[in-house]
């Protein structure tokens, strides 16, 4: 059963009480609110996400509502509470959606040790992914955003998670947070993408969340093995440059923007020496998104 | 140590401190040396001049040494050898 199989009343009551336990990727979550808003958009937006059995181990039992009291009216907010506490501050009320989103990533990444997390896209064609890490403001999810809907799978956005053991990239289907003027750029390049409402004002501007193509989510059990190494970079105006890097520089590149190198330690080493012993790195630069994705198919379409 | 060794340097791992530490391909050369061997600034010299063509007489190749030897030292991937009146 989906989310999408709920009527938009039937979920409203169940995020108030006792909340929706849903599978996301390789987490079971519940998710409770009593904000009606939320829900609506969760009904539209997380419409593929398998519901989870409600008697299953849950990773994260997350909570968004707003404050209490009479700042209820005068100065609403949007609180995340994971496990009853909450460990981020509040934001603007009309923020919902993205203080869910956000508070999740926040899960993630303080907990699951299990696995190597990286600050990356992930995308797979043909069993083999190709891994995109970045940080903020380097156009990764535009470009991911882009990928997912032009043949590829899409394994997530923001986390690439790296099971030790065998190296393989565990799917992580979310909501793809579009900023600025990546909203239009992916409006007009994909006219039929889903795309929530925009949420201007939060502290990385105006943001809207981008719904994970149906088969990402469907197919989320299904690992890949890592292919490419690619560090992207949008820059104005640039012209298209995808130069191979060295291996030593790719393992500090990667070394650095994992979440979680330092806990893992030898594990850590291990997976990412793998890993830049396999894959090919490039460091790609781009300012047109056309051409960004026809360099990375021909890259990967030759190698294979 | 755990290494991981390619054309442009070499990243090691060093379980005891947890630390990673990326060594240029002379670091590595000399680091991997006393790995397989104790050496003292001097044989290492004539190893590293033998290997790049130069004399290990080179004031330039000693004072790499040295300065490489300290390093790896107050990181703690190297030991100076106890002598009988300790350290």
């Amino acid at each position: 059963v989906k989310v999408g199989d709920l009527t938009e009343s039937q979920l409203r009551r169940q995020l108030a009480r006792p909340g929706i336990v849903l599978g996301i990727g390789p987490f079971l979550v519940r998710i409770a609110t009593p904000l009606r808003p939320l829900a609506t958009l969760l009904h539209h937006l997380y419409a593929d996400y398998p519901i989870g059995p409600a008697d299953g181990v849950i990773d994260f039992h997350v909570r968004v509502d707003g404050a209490a009291g009479p700042r209820r009216w005068l100065r609403p907010q949007a609180r995340f509470r994971v496990d009853g506490r909450m460990p981020l501050e509040p934001i603007q009320g009309h923020l919902h959606l993205p203080a869910l989103e956000w508070g999740l990533n926040w899960c993630i990444a303080a907990r699951a040790h299990f696995l190597l997390m990286l600050h990356a896209a992930v995308v797979e064609r043909g069993g083999k992914a190709i891994l995109l890490p970045a940080w903020s403001g380097h156009g990764k999810s535009t470009l991911c955003a882009a990928l997912a809907h032009s043949g590829w799978r899409l394994l997530c956005d923001e986390f690439g998670l790296v099971r030790p053991g065998d190296g393989a990239l565990l799917p992580l289907p979310r909501l793809i947070p579009l900023k600025d003027q990546s909203i239009g750029v992916i409006r007009e390049l994909l006219p039929g993408a889903v795309l929530g409402p925009e949420f201007p004002g939060t502290r990385k501007g105006t943001i809207a969340h981008l719904r994970p193509p149906t088969d990402s989510i469907a197919r989320a059990a299904e690992t890949a093995r890592p292919g490419w190494l690619v560090f992207p970079r949008w820059q104005a105006g640039a012209s298209l440059s995808l130069e191979p890097m060295a291996r030593a520089e790719t393992f500090l590149n990667v070394a650095t923007n994992a979440f979680n190198y330092e806990v893992l330690g030898e594990t850590a080493f291990e997976l990412v020496a793998g890993l830049v012993e396999t894959c090919p790195a490039y460091s790609l630069t781009y300012s047109d998104l056309g051409e960004a994705l026809s360099a990375l198919d021909q890259l990967t379409t030759h190698a294979t | 140590l755990r290494w991981a060794a390619w054309e442009d340097g070499c990243i090691v791992f060093q379980v005891r401190s947890g630390e990673t530490h990326y060594l240029n391909p002379t670091g590595a050369y000399v680091l991997q040396a006393l790995v397989s061997a104790p050496a003292d600034e001097s044989q290492l010299a004539r190893q590293l001049g033998l290997q790049l063509g130069r004399s290990a007489a080179d004031e330039e190749i000693l004072a790499h040494i040295d300065a490489l030897l300290a390093r790896f030292q107050e990181l703690g991937l190297i030991e100076p050898k106890p002598t009988l009146e300790g350290r």
